[in-house]
Order: structure tokens, then sequence, then C-alpha cells
């Protein structure tokens, strides 16, 4: 078995993905709803009076994560993301991934955390579909093209 | 009170997207191709 190491931290990982989960689970017990952020994000396209705020506190607090998390974390954690893309695929990539969340009614927070979380079969289906698509894909463009 | 709770929430989704690395294409493009890719087909 071969293991790329510098992808393989599997302590950060697990940190991580314990602090999505209180997220998940906070976000539940205070607002009563499945932490989707393609779902929290798509209602303010069609927004309705009174469920604006909450929407635009949560996605601002995402948006505050990586000044937050460099004034915590090590100098050399936090690395600025690097895009191998031009403006025009990333475009043309964020329309074909909100299409996939609005017909899977859901992305991978929704689905990948809180669905699976909570044992949902539907999550269980739709986190299996994304995941081996982008499995998939990534083999195709990387290995056959 | 609750668009404050929503801001940490979101505040702690984010943190924990950057500390797992899911926030970098990269190292998520990394591990998919370490899981799949570089035993089977190492080119």
């Amino acid at each position: 078995m071969v293991i790329d190491w510098v992808n393989f931290t599997p302590w950060a990982s697990l940190g991580g993905g314990l602090v999505l989960g209180l997220a998940a689970a906070l976000f539940v017990l205070l607002n009563g709803r499945i932490l989707g952020i393609s779902g929290i994000l798509g209602g303010l396209l069609l927004p309705r009076l009174g469920d604006i705020g909450w929407r635009i506190s949560f996605l601002f607090g995402m948006a505050a994560a990586p000044t937050v998390f460099a004034w915590l974390a090590p100098a050399d954690f936090l690395a600025a993301p690097r895009i191998e893309a031009g403006y025009a695929l990333i475009v043309a990539a964020g329309l074909l991934v909100g299409l996939g969340t609005r017909y899977g009614s859901g992305c991978t927070s929704g689905h990948g955390v809180c669905g699976l979380s909570r044992l949902s079969p539907r999550s269980l289906v739709a986190t299996l579909t994304f995941m081996g698509a982008g499995f998939a894909i990534v083999f195709v463009v990387r290995h056959l093209l | 009170m609750q668009k404050i709770s929503e801001f940490v929430v979101g505040l702690l989704f984010g943190m924990g997207l950057l500390l797992s690395g899911m926030a970098d294409p990269a190292k998520v493009l990394g591990w998919i191709c370490s899981g799949l890719g570089t035993r089977l087909w190492p080119w």
C-alpha cells in the first residue's frame, strides 16, 4: 500500500471531524435544522422574510474562520489554498456542484456529515454516489486523459 | 442571540474544515488519488 504522507494527517483530520460534528450538533440543538451549507446559501437566493439573518450570520462565521484559525494555529499550519484552474472552470464547476446539490437535496455537509450521523439511508446513498463520482472523475482526469 | 449562536456555529464549522484540510483543494485531490490511483495506476 502506498501512503501519500503529505496528505495523510490523521490527527488533524480527527480533530477537524470532531469540530465539524460539534458544529453540526450545535446547529441542530440551537436551530432545529440540519446543517447543510448549500441549503443555507441557497435560501438566500429566494429569501423569505425572517429567514435571512441567521443564514447571513452563519456564513459570516464561516468566512471569519480562516482569520480566527490563523490566530490560534501555528504559523505554518494554514497555507493559502492553491487552485489549479481558471475562473471559467471554477464557475462551471460551481454551477455543476450547485445543480448536483439541488437535485440531491443536499451536499457534503448535509448528507455526508449530518445525514450519515443520523443514519439516514438517503444520505448514505447520496454520499456514496458523490464520493464515487468524485473518485471516478479524478481518476479519469489524472490517469486516463 | 440566535444570530450570535449561528455565527459561532458557522465559525466552528469553518474551523473544522480548515483543521481537517478539507478547505484545501490540493489536499482533497491528493487524498482521493492516494486512496485510488497511486497503487494501481502509478503514472
